[in-house]
């Protein structure tokens, strides 16, 4: 198992946003869904570290994270590319991708792991030398992949990365995703496209105010119909 | 007019530093450091102390390097004590204000009670006078035009071509961002504010070879270095040197047309000007 969350709790002051959550992620990638607000990116963060757990345990190739740093979570290889993508408006592309690569594992092979992020995203090749706040939302979110590829993850955990894009780009995007995944790296991504995610993920799990209220362990059996109703409750 | 040139650009050069420092620290920590004057005072001194004859009398070059290990501890220190306790709590800006304003009192008296109140003279790095073009120019000024540059461009290259020093930015844009990627926001703190004082203590060297140093000789380059950074734009380095030599030019010019009385007034008129035209200062960005 790459990654075991169990039944953590998390949150901001004295908010608390997740209440016992439980995920599994193997070597198939993993999607999480459900409605804004209900504590999908708080678990993304709880489990980079940005966030320390107050309960609960987060075992990461069999060694315990919880309240570890993000600095030691992402040298162990576990890499979180937030939402939004602003990343680092303004850096250049190259800048950004290199910063990527920070931790001590990933910066000796800096150089030949831009290159196959470049590989990967044809579009940052070109745009290496744009500041990042010039780029478009789909390109903004290549580089957030692709500095989050710099890091030499073996889980990389995507934050809505196809959020606000045009159906084409989205389209391109989801591809790259795909081949991402076939390199053999682990993925978590939260998105609202379910479409995308059952075509994606082996896994899904739908979080609803802080808990899994759905595990779909084989998203082959699972009808779109059925995770419509049970998403937006059994009157949609 | 070619004098005025060379006085405006002496004071641009040691503005320039000065403001850097403090333009590098706000921009990765979001707060003011207002005991900048002191660590350029500290320098002074400290170098004063070492190479004097009335002190340990080591001669300046050696003076000069042990106070820029001196300078690096000192950086360090003063995070520790009056920064790192506040920084990412509520009112932070605030807080640090009044910290690092209360360490700058103490500092300047605890530095007039060891040293006492005369005035000091550092030894001119370099000494005698270059003629260039027809003018002369104190060679320790000429020393502050040409070492300021390389200073600033020395620091561009390290901010745009180190691990560290991309680093320094990366917290500078989006703290979140940078912890993910890694990087360990305390220690890129620690490293910002060392560096800044290794800057603010070289202009206090220069400074001291130019006039008295005394414990209050920060207090006047560190209000020009918050006019500097407020007309260039805050957190924007580039911004942060045009403003630097503009205000020395600025200065320069005005006290030799209009008198030394009346030019801290020109300087703010240019300052409000500057500001109600462009609110964010010449490099600025809306935040």
């Amino acid at each position: 198992m790459l990654l075991q969350a169990d039944q953590i709790r998390a949150g901001y002051g004295r908010v608390q946003v997740l209440h016992g959550v439980s995920i599994e992620v193997d070597q198939k990638p993993v999607g999480l869904f459900g409605p804004n607000g209900h504590g999908k990116t708080t678990l993304l963060r709880t489990l980079s570290g940005l966030i320390a757990p107050s309960a609960g345990r987060i075992l990461y190739s069999g060694s315990d994270i919880s309240g570890k740093k993000p600095q030691a979570i992402v040298e162990a290889g576990l890499v979180h590319v937030p939402q939004g993508s602003t990343l680092l408006p303004r850096m250049s592309v190259l800048e950004a991708l290199t910063l990527g690569a920070y931790t001590r594992r990933a910066w000796a092979r800096r150089r030949e792991t831009v290159e196959q992020v470049f590989a990967l995203f044809p579009r940052l090749a070109e745009r290496r030398h744009q500041r990042c706040n010039t780029l478009s939302g789909g390109e903004r979110q290549m580089a957030a992949i692709g500095a989050g590829l710099m890091g030499r993850p073996a889980l990389l955990m995507l934050d809505e990365p196809t959020l606000g894009l045009a159906p084409k780009v989205r389209l391109d995007l989801v591809r790259t995703i795909q081949e991402i995944a076939a390199t053999g790296v682990g993925l978590l991504v939260v998105d609202q496209d379910i479409d995308m995610l059952l075509g994606l993920c082996g896994r899904l799990y739908l979080i609803e105010q802080g808990r899994v209220t759905l595990d779909v362990r084989d998203p082959r059996e699972i009808q779109h119909q059925e995770v419509l109703r049970r998403y937006f409750g059994s009157g949609a | 007019m070619s004098a005025i040139i060379v006085s405006g650009l002496v004071s641009g050069a040691l503005y320039a530093l000065i403001a850097s420092g403090l333009s590098l620290v706000w921009g990765a920590l979001g707060v003011f450091n207002f005991a900048h004057g002191v660590l350029l005072m500290a320098g002074a001194y400290v170098a004063w102390w070492l190479s004097s004859p009335d002190g340990l009398g080591l001669g300046l070059p050696v003076a000069i390097l042990a106070t820029l290990v001196f300078l690096i501890a000192a950086g360090a220190i003063l995070f520790f004590l009056l920064v790192r306790p506040w920084v990412g709590k509520p009112n932070a800006e605030l807080a640090v204000i009044m910290t690092t304003i209360a360490g700058s009192i103490f500092t300047q008296n605890l530095v007039l009670e060891v040293f006492g109140g005369r005035y000091k003279t550092i030894d001119q790095v370099v000494s005698g006078t270059i003629w260039i073009g027809g003018t002369a120019i104190a060679a320790q000024n000429l020393l502050c035009i040409v070492l300021a540059p390389v200073l600033l461009v020395g620091m561009w290259i390290l901010l745009t071509r180190t691990r560290t020093g991309l680093a320094i930015r990366a917290v500078a844009e989006n703290q979140d961002v940078a912890q993910l990627f890694g990087i360990g926001v305390q220690r890129i703190y620690l490293v910002t504010f060392a560096a800044s004082a290794v800057l603010a203590g070289l202009a206090g060297i220069l400074l001291g070879g130019l006039f008295n140093i005394s414990p209050d000789m920060g207090t006047d380059p560190l209000l020009r270095a918050f006019v500097v950074v407020v007309f260039g734009g805050l957190g924007s380095l580039p911004g942060t040197i045009v403003g630097a030599y503009s205000v020395g030019m600025i200065e320069a010019f005005a006290s030799y047309y209009i008198g030394i009385y009346w030019t801290p007034v020109v300087l703010f008129l240019v300052l409000i000007a500057v500001l109600v035209i462009r609110p964010t200062g010449l490099f600025g960005r809306a935040s």
